[in-house]
């Protein structure tokens, strides 16, 4: 019995050096991250397209990492909001406070934005490789895939100072991208307009007329309009290409970018930071539109006037010397609540500014007053200067489009055309807490003259060599 | 080991011996019937003391064994030992213990009967004979080693540490072990010789008994999402290495480098960790009971304004915050700790020895923050015995249960610390004690539960050939759970994070070792083997938001709740050659490779290799070194280690994005499919020396490492689309320096004595070169892990903006005009320190009495101080800027004013304290700074209890002096918390820093 216990045991180590030997092995596959060649089989295909939406999303401003803000940071720059508290988490820095942010700030912006328009395009380029040849011109999913990158472009064009485009090195197996070199802001608009008119060709070859698919042509029509008035802006394109399109599109219609509040990484990012769990980041205190919308009552800017007086921002503000009062936006009560990306009163807004370049007060009063009808409030009279028609004009884009990350990108072209009429919306009224000034103390040109547009991200420039 | 000429080939017959050797070798360790041969014979008993020449003290615990057997024991508080069963026939007796040279004696044992074999060991600080096993294939002795080797033993330990951290902390240059913060659980940073990766662990690995065990720090406790930042918790690290009770520690070994570490392979450049259990002797059970009772107390670490930064001293004459929160009240307390811990070890001495230590401890220790809590219960049971005469098995488990609760703390929207610090103007508006105390009606709490289980089989079939085979488990059962209950101030429907992680870790070891003599003068060990490391890491989390109303929830109560999961399992696997040649015992040559594949490395990388060299020379025992000179050893060695890249860096891979309730992909990795473990070569050369008749030891080693093939976070350029860093293999950096210890003995009399050792550690690193991208681009300068990496700067170095004139009352100048980067900030210098010094002494008095000290100096690095920014640029009203408010604020005006007094100010102050001039890159900060670890008193006390064979009374406190560079005005450099166990940066945010700690400490042997 000895004996054979003694071999047994003595046979261990011989056991042990074959579990070594086949521990050795060390070939496995973790779970949780998908390998590039997967998306390769059409059961992922969907899934891609849902990506680029997210992606998106993220960009916009959603509270997943990397982090970016533009809707949050620009509406602050752009006096849409006051801070209110925090500068780190959900907060707005100092640089954006103050209306210049830099490059190392912006970088998550950047960052973010460039993987929404990779993501969409990428889509586009996989689906083109592995999609059959006749499904690939009439296939829903390459038609949605052009529409969000129609509309990261856009995002990126008017948010950004310059564009870097990458180029794409053609290569049968993968989508294989070179880095680019700065340009001007409008290359994305031009892109934005080819990815856009591909995306109506795409839905109307898949010959569909249901609802979704009649949304979607719509939203991309819409968003090639503004992407076409900002390309008329900038002298690339006759104002009529953006009309002919806007006319398209009813009064109602509306395209947006879902957020969620089914986890934490998909809230919409600017209602999560003045949420008050704890973060009460931002306020519409000091700005223009907390009197306006006292006045009023314009639903477009509606804040949360039931807020208690004595409730406070959730940290000092340099800015203002201290603590401020947190009477918050109230466009966003929910952290699912969407962000609105085209609209049929955008459109006829688009028609309104289209009537102005041509001298048109009488007509643009009118479009602009279809909307102000449809809420019930005040109609402007049509019996005013176009100069005046311009003030209207910027004043009822920015309550329309208010909190929409679109503002900045109509300041700078305002700014840059040097169009007639007044920025009402562009004085930065602060004191300190409880003794509301009436003198603003900042505009958006003076005495400090705040950004019109975000720079290129400080990572672009360190590691990319055509990039200065 | 050495061995009887007789049973060795004569040098004649070496090539006919050579080969049935390892004949015999292959059949044995295949556990052919033929090793089963030897059976057990009758035996005889030998018997003996153990003292020390010249004076015949009885040495304790000597080490007891017979050559070329697995028989062994050790000595009793006597100095007696018995070996029952010994097999008949000449045998060597070796004893071994600390402070003493090896002594051997031949001796023959007769059947039935008792061989008595006394014997008398001279004294030795060197320790050459000593058997070390860390860095070896098997087992060697001290002289035989070529590298440096740091040795903890327990037993020269005046201060009982109250666990690993503390045991480690500024006992060896080189080793350099920074506590984190002051909260309950809190584990340290352990560096070895400075960084050796900018993007993976620089945790040393831990062996424990053997067993691979878990170094990295245990996931923070803390939503799994990664811009939840309202919802943190104590943001701070809790170390595994903490779960080990000290007082079962025998001994720690730890070796520096990858000259040492290269049989470890791909996980080991940043050092290894040995730490040896006790394990019981032959004789009657010795039982040890000990209680430790003490308290922590938080150190001034303010301005003289404002020395707790308002969290006042415990003991404040308002009270305790949280009891009865009032005006004046204190945030902080005395903290009361106490251990209970007891031991029994014995055994049975003979053929069939058989040695046990079982032991079992419960600590609950008061952390200095309201709700910090640590509550520990471990126990350990270690069995050795021989199986038969070749045979002997080792088997060690250990299991520990902690249950930890936190105070919020560091930068948390929710946390205590953060604003109490901030008063008024923190995130409830309040400096009131009772709306601070309403965020301290939530609950974080961290559960962990450690089984370490393993064994090792030694297998001797023959005398010159021996066969280990180890296999361990580790498993830890973590659980993170963190409450803001319904009716929370700042989150009113409550909040709950549930996280379970389960950590193991799977070591299977083998090592076969061949002695052989090639001449009478030449003897070598060729040993080889091989070890598979598979470790888990298992994860998931629920989070809930939104409950119906009071009461204790689950997630599942919650009006929202999402999950989530990851899973990870990395495998490296490894076989080695070794080959020791030894000549004429004093001139020692070791090679060896090891050859490791790992899981995370890319497709086509196979295997890889990991050469060493090492040499060691005793000079001390050649014939022409005076007798009266001391001991002499010097030695050298080089040798690579790695360290692997990330378990996904290979793959290109996109990550799930959920969007509207549908899954999508976003771009997640670029993948690298050649990327492999970054490579570290390492060049020590030292010696060790005991001189003036062993009054002075000094030990000096210079050491020299590369990393190439680093695997730095390469940026990807945003606009081409995948937006993560990708770990690739791109450039170099170096550490250089030198490791300086000694001690002396300046006071020897037989009452009387004074010790005292010095140790001074430097290291110097450097980013030599970043390499190329794949496309060929050179990888530009970037962050890591809160640094700057740039060529011809130290690794994570401090960027920042100099201001050049910070006391004058003029405009800031930061131009930078000296170490400027390429993009014109300032490199401060490295965030880990520079210099070490480590002081010790020791005053022996009469009857026993000791009082030691030990203090540290560590200097040369920068620190940023994030917390005192994080306050000033939200207008928060901070002491350091207490001298400008009066001209920022004429009048105490609300709104600030900075044109009427501005030439008043400092540039520094123009910098910091107006708000919207803040700019983080200024707080940058030297961190220099001197603590007295600990000093102790130690009074034995047998005398008093009755049938105790000894007994111990020792008064400690750690850490209660400290010195900290003047330019640092607020803070401790070592409150960094976050995950700072596994990063290299330094960052000041909203914690406390380590207590000092006062403890009573009563250790009683029976």
């Amino acid at each position: 019995m000895r004996t054979h216990f003694a071999s047994l045991l003595r046979s261990g180590p011989a056991a042990v050096a074959l579990l070594v030997a086949g521990a050795c092995d060390t070939t496995l596959t973790n779970p949780g991250l998908t390998p590039d060649q997967d998306l390769d089989k059409p059961g992922s295909w969907p899934a891609i397209v849902i990506g680029a939406r997210r992606a998106l999303s993220d960009a916009i401003g959603s509270s997943t990492t990397p982090v970016s803000q533009l809707l949050y940071w620009g509406a602050a720059v752009t006096f849409e909001i006051n801070p209110a508290g925090s500068t780190g988490s959900y907060g707005i820095p100092t640089d954006v406070q103050a209306g210049l942010p830099t490059d190392a700030t912006m970088n998550g912006d950047w960052t973010q934005s460039n993987v929404a328009r990779y993501t969409a395009e990428a889509a586009v380029a996989r689906f083109r490789r592995v999609m059959p040849d006749t499904v690939f011109p009439k296939s829903p999913l390459v038609a949605q895939a052009y529409l969000y990158a129609g509309f990261a472009n856009r995002l990126l064009g008017e948010n950004f100072c310059q564009s870097v485009i990458p180029i794409e090195v053609p290569d049968s197996l993968h989508y294989v991208l070179a880095p680019g070199s700065l340009g001007s802001h409008t290359l994305y608009f031009l892109r934005a307009d080819t990815a856009l008119t591909n995306a109506i060709a795409a839905f109307t070859a898949t010959g569909k007329t249901d609802t979704q698919t009649v949304n979607f042509l719509r939203a991309a029509r819409a968003g090639r309009a503004s992407v076409r008035a900002d390309l008329a802006s900038a002298g690339l394109r006759p104002w009529s290409d953006a009309t002919a399109d806007s006319a398209l599109i009813p009064d109602t219609f509306k395209f947006q970018v879902p957020y969620s509040s089914a986890s934490p990484d998909q809230y919409n990012y600017l209602y999560w930071a003045r949420a008050n769990q704890s973060f009460r980041a931002h306020t519409e205190w000091g700005t223009f539109y907390e009197d306006y919308y006292r006045r009023t009552r314009d639903p477009r800017v509606r804040w949360d006037t039931t807020t208690k007086s004595d409730t406070l921002g959730d940290a000092a503000v340099a800015k203002f010397g201290g603590r401020v009062p947190f009477w918050p936006e109230a466009k966003y009560t929910k952290t699912s609540d969407p962000v609105r990306i085209s609209s049929g009163w955008e459109m006829r807004l688009i028609e309104a500014e289209a009537a102005l370049v041509n001298n048109d007060a009488v007509t643009a009063v009118d479009k602009m007053n279809l909307r102000r009808a449809n809420l019930a409030l005040p109609l402007y009279s049509t019996a005013i200067t176009v100069d005046s028609a311009w003030s209207l004009l910027k004043l009822e884009r920015a309550l329309e489009l208010w909190l929409e990350a679109r503002r900045l990108g109509d300041l700078r072209r305002w700014i840059a055309n040097n169009v007639p009429g007044a920025y009402t919306d562009g004085t930065y009224r602060v004191s300190h807490p409880g003794t509301l000034s009436p003198t603003p103390i900042e505009t958006m040109t003076a005495p400090v003259a705040r950004a019109l547009c975000f720079p290129v991200g400080r990572n672009e420039r360190e590691t990319n060599p055509n990039v200065p | 080991m050495t061995h009887h000429s007789s049973d060795q080939p004569k040098p004649s017959q070496l090539k006919g011996v050579l080969r049935p050797h390892i004949l015999a070798a292959v059949i044995a360790v295949l556990g052919s019937p033929l090793g089963s041969a030897r059976a057990a014979a009758q035996g005889g008993t030998v018997q003996g003391r153990v003292t020390a020449a010249p004076t015949g003290t009885p040495i304790a615990s000597a080490e007891i064994s017979l050559a070329g057997t697995n028989l062994g024991t050790r000595t009793n508080q006597d100095g007696r030992f018995v070996l029952l069963n010994v097999p008949a026939g000449p045998h060597d007796l070796r004893v071994l213990a600390i402070g003493y040279k090896l002594g051997t004696l031949r001796l023959t044992v007769a059947p039935d009967t008792v061989t008595t074999a006394d014997v008398q060991l001279t004294p030795s600080v060197l320790q050459l004979d000593a058997v070390v096993v860390t860095g070896t294939a098997g087992q060697a002795r001290v002289r035989e080693v070529g590298n440096s080797i740091a040795q903890v033993n327990l037993a020269q330990i005046k201060d009982p540490p109250a666990n690993m951290d503390q045991l480690l902390q500024a006992r060896a240059p080189g080793l350099n072990v920074m506590q984190t913060s002051g909260m309950a659980g809190e584990g340290a940073q352990i560096r070895l010789r400075g960084a050796v990766s900018v993007t993976q662990s620089n945790q040393p690995i831990v062996y424990v008994d053997g067993i691979r065990v878990r170094s990295e720090g245990y996931r923070r406790n803390r939503p799994p999402f990664d811009d939840s930042n309202g919802f943190r918790g104590a943001n701070y690290q809790a170390s595994p290495l903490n779960d080990i009770n000290p007082a079962d520690v025998e001994r720690v070994e730890v070796i520096k480098g990858s000259a040492a570490s290269t049989l470890y392979g791909t996980e080991a450049a940043a050092g290894v960790i040995q730490i040896f259990t006790k394990r019981g002797s032959g004789g009657a059970p010795k039982w040890t009971f000990e209680t430790a009772q003490g308290f922590a107390t938080l150190r001034p670490f303010g301005t003289d304004s404002v020395p707790y930064l308002n969290l006042r001293p415990a003991g404040a004459v308002n009270g305790q915050c949280h009891e009865t929160p009032q005006p004046g009240c204190s945030w902080i307390r005395n903290a009361y700790r106490q251990r209970f811990s007891g031991s029994v070890a014995g055994g049975i001495s003979g053929a069939r020895t058989f040695q046990y230590f079982f032991s079992g401890t419960s600590e609950d220790n008061d952390g200095v923050l309201p709700l910090d809590n640590e509550r520990k219960l471990s126990t350990r049971g270690n069995v050795g015995f021989n199986l038969f005469d070749d045979v002997r098995v080792d088997w060690n488990t250990s299991y520990t249960n902690t249950d930890l609760s936190n105070t919020p703390a560091g930068n948390n929207a929710h946390g205590l610390v953060l604003n109490v610090y901030r008063a008024e103007r923190n995130y409830r508006s309040s400096s009131n004690p009772v709306v601070i105390d309403s965020l301290l009606n939530q609950s974080i709490t961290t559960g962990i539960q450690r089984l370490v289980t393993g064994g090792t089989v030694t297998y001797t079939p023959l005398p010159w050939f021996s066969n280990r085979v180890t296999l361990g488990y580790d498993m830890a059962q973590q659980e993170n759970r963190n409450l803001r209950p319904f009716g929370f101030v700042a989150a009113p429907l409550g909040i709950l994070l549930d996280e379970q992680i389960r950590y193991s870790i799977l070591t299977a070891d083998y090592v076969g070792s061949m002695d052989y003599r090639l001449s009478e003068q030449l003897a070598s060990t060729f040993s080889l083997g091989g070890q598979s490391i598979s470790s888990e890491e298992v994860r998931t989390t629920a989070y809930g938001e939104g409950f119906p109303g009071p009461g204790l929830p689950v997630v599942s109560n919650a009006a929202l709740f999402v999950a989530s999961e990851s899973r990870l399992r990395v495998v490296n696997a490894g076989f080695f050659f070794q080959d020791v040649l030894k000549f004429r015992d004093r001139y020692f040559l070791t090679g060896g490779v090891r050859f490791d594949g790992n899981t995370a490395f890319g497709k086509t990388l196979g295997l890889q290799a990991y050469p060493k060299i090492s040499g060691s020379y005793v000079m001390s025992d050649e014939p022409f070194w005076p007798e009266g000179l001391g001991e002499l050893k010097l030695r050298g060695a080089v040798g690579w280690s790695g360290r692997a890249p990330g378990a996904f860096d290979a793959v290109r891979s996109w990550k799930t994005a959920v969007s509207a309730g549908q899954a999508g992909y976003e771009p997640g990795s670029v993948g690298d499919t050649l990327v492999g473990p970054e490579r570290t070569r390492e060049a020590e050369l030292g010696f060790d020396a005991a001189l003036l008749k062993n009054r002075l030891t000094l030990e000096a080693t210079w050491y020299h490492r590369l990393t190439s093939d680093a695997l730095y976070g390469v940026r990807q350029i945003p606009s081409v689309g995948f937006p993560q860093p990708q770990n690739a293999n791109v450039g170099s950096m170096s550490n250089t320096g030198i490791e300086l210890s000694a001690n002396g003995t300046l006071l020897n009399k037989p009452d009387w004595g004074l010790d005292l050792g010095v140790t001074v550690y430097t290291n110097h690193g450097l980013v030599r070169d970043l390499g190329r991208t794949a496309k060929g681009f050179p990888v530009v300068p970037f962050a890591a892990g809160g640094g700057w990496v740039e060529v011809g700067f130290p690794p994570m170095a401090a960027r920042g903006v100099v201001i050049n004139n910070p006391n004058d009352k003029a405009a800031p100048d930061t131009v930078c005009r000296s170490s400027c980067t390429a993009d014109g900030f300032h490199i401060f210098g490295p965030q880990q320190p520079t210099l070490i010094l480590g002081q010790q002494l020791t005053l022996r008095l009469p009857k026993g009495i000791t009082l030691s000290a030990r203090g540290e100096y560590q200097g040369g690095a920068w620190i940023q101080d994030g917390a005192s920014f994080n306050a000033l640029n939200r207008s928060v009203r901070w002491p350091t800027c207490a001298r400008a408010y009066p001209f920022l604020y004429p009048g105490g005006s609300p709104t600030i004013d900075t044109v009427t007094n501005i030439s008043q100010l400092t540039a520094r102050e123009r910098k910091e304290c107006v708000p919207l001039k803040t700019n983080l890159d200024t707080f940058w900060y030297p961190q220099d700074f001197w603590k007295l670890r600990d000093v102790t008193l130690t009074i034995p006390v047998g005398w008093a209890i009755r049938r105790a064979s000894s007994a111990t009374l020792s008064i400690t406190a750690q850490n209660y002096l400290k010195w900290i560079n003047s330019q640092l005005r607020l803070f401790d450099p070592e409150m960094v918390g976050r995950d700072a166990l596994d990063s290299q940066n330094r960052d000041i945010s909203e914690h406390i820093p380590p207590p000092a700690v006062i403890t009573v400490n009563l250790r009683v042997t029976f």
